[in-house]
């Protein structure tokens, strides 16, 4: 007995991606390509798989509704790495507490929200910030 | 330790022990990661990935994690060896016929297996005899810790860690669980378990992944998504669906021996007269019969100890017959040697 449920998962994601092209003129979005790696849009259509972690931010525009699709979801919440660099721990760390932030405005706890607000701004103005 | 040595153990996920054992077979975790400044594995040269591979290998090797086991390179690695690593679930199927510089690290118990250059330059897999995804996870997350230590893992704060693939990005964590729902499959209630798992974002394969048909009526439900949710609330997701499934399976095994004993006696012993006394017999026929046998242990209809019916599971697949007769044999010398054995086993666990 053959899994009905269980499509290839190239199959798939060509049928989603081919999808969200229809919507779309197609020819400015498959010529973009990486500079770093060489893959194109129109590559990442045939194999499904993209070519180095910039593509992730090359083909952000294309990705982000194919992404949402497969997770429901655009945000890691997840472990970080050890050995990742101060820049990314920041960044993470303040995604973190703005999501914490909006959730916290939402259930009205105005006080919560002040404290994260203020951890946010010690963030984003402490040493080694980007300014 | 070498290949070989495997040949004489069942390893972690056929060990037929840990929480509902009788009816869930092992659980698995798997974490993809990528070095950062570097291409993902199919655009890399050959020059650029066997450098990847030595220094990943390095690393494993450093820092001791898989000790007393062995680190193949599968590019020198026969194509029996590579296609054994898989019927014992340590690689994938992508990994054994795949090309290039690639390799895997196993420990001795065959619980860690971590993938190098495989469609992500490390894949960490985790294997636990029955329910157990919170022990699974967490050596998995140890091992990730300690490569971490090492090596600059490709990262981003939105989208996590960065995989080829985008349906593995964020947590990069695949979490599933092997069941044997032969019940269910002989009620024709399957399907229903299938639409409801669909229904809750998992997905349901057969025994070796994507594709592969429901042999034996093993099926892998695993998670769909991998960004959004943590780790744990990924694996407690799973956890909690998981039981309901179990209790489903044991209703139907409850219902087809009080509406007919008999009749599930004679299928029982009739699967395992055929495997007592075929000549020839294929893959798909003995795990067929297995599944069967399986189900009538676990029912205290038939006495055979479960660690046979897991050595049988196991060393009747093509790759270990010709790793057993140490040559490579065509199917239908294989289908006779795989009878033997059979008999042999089934008549040395009966005296």
């Amino acid at each position: 007995m053959v899994i009905k449920q269980s499509l290839d998962i190239n199959n798939l994601l060509a049928a989603i991606t081919a999808g969200e092209e229809q919507k779309r003129t197609r020819t400015a979005a498959s010529k973009k390509s990486c500079s770093r790696c060489g893959h194109t849009h129109a590559d990442f259509q045939s194999s499904g798989r993209l070519g180095c972690e910039k593509d992730y931010a090359v083909f952000r525009k294309e990705l982000e509704p194919l992404l949402k699709r497969i997770h429901d979801s655009l945000r890691h919440t997840g472990k970080t790495p050890i050995r990742a660099s101060e820049s990314v721990l920041r960044e993470t760390e303040i995604q973190r507490l703005t999501s914490q932030l909006r959730r916290a405005v939402a259930s009205e706890d105005f006080e919560a929200a002040a404290g994260i607000r203020d951890q946010l701004q010690q963030l984003r103005e402490g040493p080694g910030a980007d300014r | 330790m070498r290949i070989d040595d495997l040949l004489q153990a069942t390893g972690e996920w056929l060990r037929g022990t840990g929480p509902e054992a009788e009816i869930v077979i092992s659980s698995r975790v798997r974490l993809a990661r990528n070095l950062a400044g570097s291409s993902f594995v199919s655009r890399l040269d050959s020059e650029k990935r066997a450098e990847i591979g030595k220094r990943i290998r390095r690393t494993i090797e450093d820092a001791g994690l898989v000790d007393d086991g062995f680190y193949a390179e599968l590019e020198e690695t026969s194509s029996i060896d590579r296609k054994f690593l898989t019927e014992r679930h340590l690689i994938s199927r992508e990994h054994e016929e795949g090309r290039g510089e690639r390799g895997v690290a196993v420990d001795s118990r065959e619980m860690l297996s971590i993938m190098v250059n495989e469609e992500d330059h490390l894949r960490v897999q985790v294997l636990q005899s029955g329910l157990n995804l919170t022990a699974a996870w967490r050596i998995a997350s140890r091992t990730d810790d300690a490569l971490s230590e090492k090596l600059d893992f490709a990262f981003d704060p939105q989208f996590g860690y960065l995989t080829a693939c985008p349906t593995n990005v964020g947590t990069g964590l695949r979490v599933s669980v092997m069941l044997h729902l032969a019940a269910l499959a002989l009620t024709q209630e399957i399907q229903k378990v299938f639409q409801a798992v669909t229904r809750l974002n998992l997905t349901v394969r057969g025994l070796y992944g994507e594709g592969t048909e429901a042999l034996g009526h093993f099926y892998q439900i695993s998670n769909q998504a991998s960004l959004g949710n943590s780790e744990e609330n990924i694996i407690q997701e799973i956890e909690a669906v998981i039981p309901n499934i179990i209790q489903y399976e044991r209703l139907a095994r409850g219902k087809l021996l009080q509406d007919d004993r008999r009749r599930l006696e004679d299928r029982v012993f009739r699967a395992y007269g055929m495997l007592r006394q075929a000549r020839i017999i294929d893959s798909s026929e003995t795990l067929m019969w297995l599944s069967l046998l399986r189900m009538g242990l676990t029912l205290g209809l038939i006495k055979i100890p479960v660690g046979v019916i897991n050595e049988l599971l196991l060393h009747t697949q093509p790759a270990h017959l010709q790793k057993r007769a140490n040559a490579e044999l065509d199917p239908p010398e294989r289908d006779g040697r795989r009878a033997d054995f059979i008999r042999e086993r089934l008549s040395a666990a009966d005296a």
